[in-house]
């Protein structure tokens, strides 16, 4: 059986994109049939993020309006045999695809895939209904910043007014560092707030900026951010998994050097 | 761990202080109601309860809180003594 997930979250830089790479990446390391699209018509970007920018011929305007077939716009990624993408198209804008037209498109591909991952832009206009239209759920990624949260909180009203199955919360960029002395909300924060549950907790760390740059997702690699991931990967499909811990203790050194500055 | 105490004690942290920001202005882009007129809801509550029990007024405790599905308002009214308890 298929399951249609969307990645949002309303506000724009939060790591809707880098997500959906590596949750799509993920799934198809553990074995799923995982298609990505990129709903994000006019700044097209999963495409860089994934390093499969040079093999774009078609996008998902080109399947809607019939200008080509399904299986001529999937990119395979030739990474992972059960990994494929849907690019966006550029030249457009987001009033090229109808909110009905993405629910068909979505359900065209249920029969050939296990996983549909929806990477949605930001924003609450006609691109975020388009992107929600055929989800059966939804991971909303926040950061722990009173912007991305407040945003957050206004994406998970609007999605349970639009009766979305399941509503996950993905926290972003946490760093422990700054948790553990009080200067940033921590999980719990979060989740005390915004009162859905939490898939997963993603640490600030820069080999997400490395990965990036090379256009190759980190997700079950030797990083922290990598197995993050993975682990929110089997959480979705089903798995109990414990969460990392990422209480990384600093060291001695750092700790003296910051008690002396403190002095 | 004494060092974490020495921390908490000298300096606000702008964690907490930013979830309080947030729990506020979450209730209030929702119910879009205002400070004033939690006072004045407040007032009437105490009226009434006024009537049938004795209350602290120092130790009230109003909130709206931001829930899912819905938003809540908890109100706690601190009870000193129930004068009437027969009829109560």
């Amino acid at each position: 059986m298929s399951e249609v997930i969307v990645i949002t979250s309303g506000k724009g830089g939060v790591g809707k994109t880098t997500t959906s790479a590596n949750i799509g990446t993920g799934l198809a390391i553990l074995g799923k049939r995982t298609v990505l699209i990129d709903t994000d018509i006019g700044l097209r970007n999963l495409d860089v993020v994934m390093g499969l920018e040079n093999r774009i011929v078609y996008n998902l305007v080109d399947v809607v309006e019939g200008n080509c077939r399904m299986k001529q716009a999937l990119i395979r990624d030739k990474r992972y045999p059960n990994l494929y993408l849907l690019p966006s198209a550029q030249t457009r804008d987001k009033t090229a695809v109808s909110p009905e037209q993405m629910k068909k498109l979505v359900d065209d591909l249920r029969d050939e895939f296990d996983y549909i991952l929806l990477d949605c832009p930001a924003g609450i206009e006609r691109g975020f209904q388009n992107a929600i239209a055929g989800a059966d759920r939804a991971l909303v990624v926040t950061t722990p910043e009173v912007s991305a949260i407040r945003d957050a909180d206004r994406i998970i009203g609007l999605l349970e007014a639009a009766d979305m199955g399941m509503i996950d919360l993905i926290v972003n960029r946490i760093r422990m560092d700054m948790v553990r002395r009080g200067d940033m909300m921590s999980m719990e924060d979060v989740m005390d707030i915004l009162a859905v549950n939490v898939i997963g907790v993603v640490p600030d760390d820069e080999s997400i900026v490395i990965s990036t740059n090379q256009g190759e997702p980190l997700v079950g690699m030797g990083s922290l951010a990598g197995q993050a991931f993975l682990n929110i990967c089997r959480r979705i499909m089903g798995e109990q998994v414990p969460f990392l811990s990422l209480d990384v203790q600093p060291k001695l050194i750092t700790r003296l050097s910051r008690i002396l500055r403190k002095a | 761990m004494v060092w974490h105490v020495f921390q908490g004690i000298t300096r606000n942290h702008s964690g907490s202080l930013a979830k309080k920001r947030l729990k506020v202005v979450l209730v209030t882009d929702k119910v879009d109601c205002s400070p004033e007129l939690i006072d004045r809801m407040k007032d009437d509550m105490i009226r009434a309860i006024s009537k049938y029990m004795t209350i602290d007024r120092e130790g009230i405790e109003i909130r709206i809180v931001n829930g899912r599905p819905q938003t809540a308002l908890y109100a706690a009214f601190p009870i000193l003594d129930i004068p009437n308890k027969g009829i109560c």
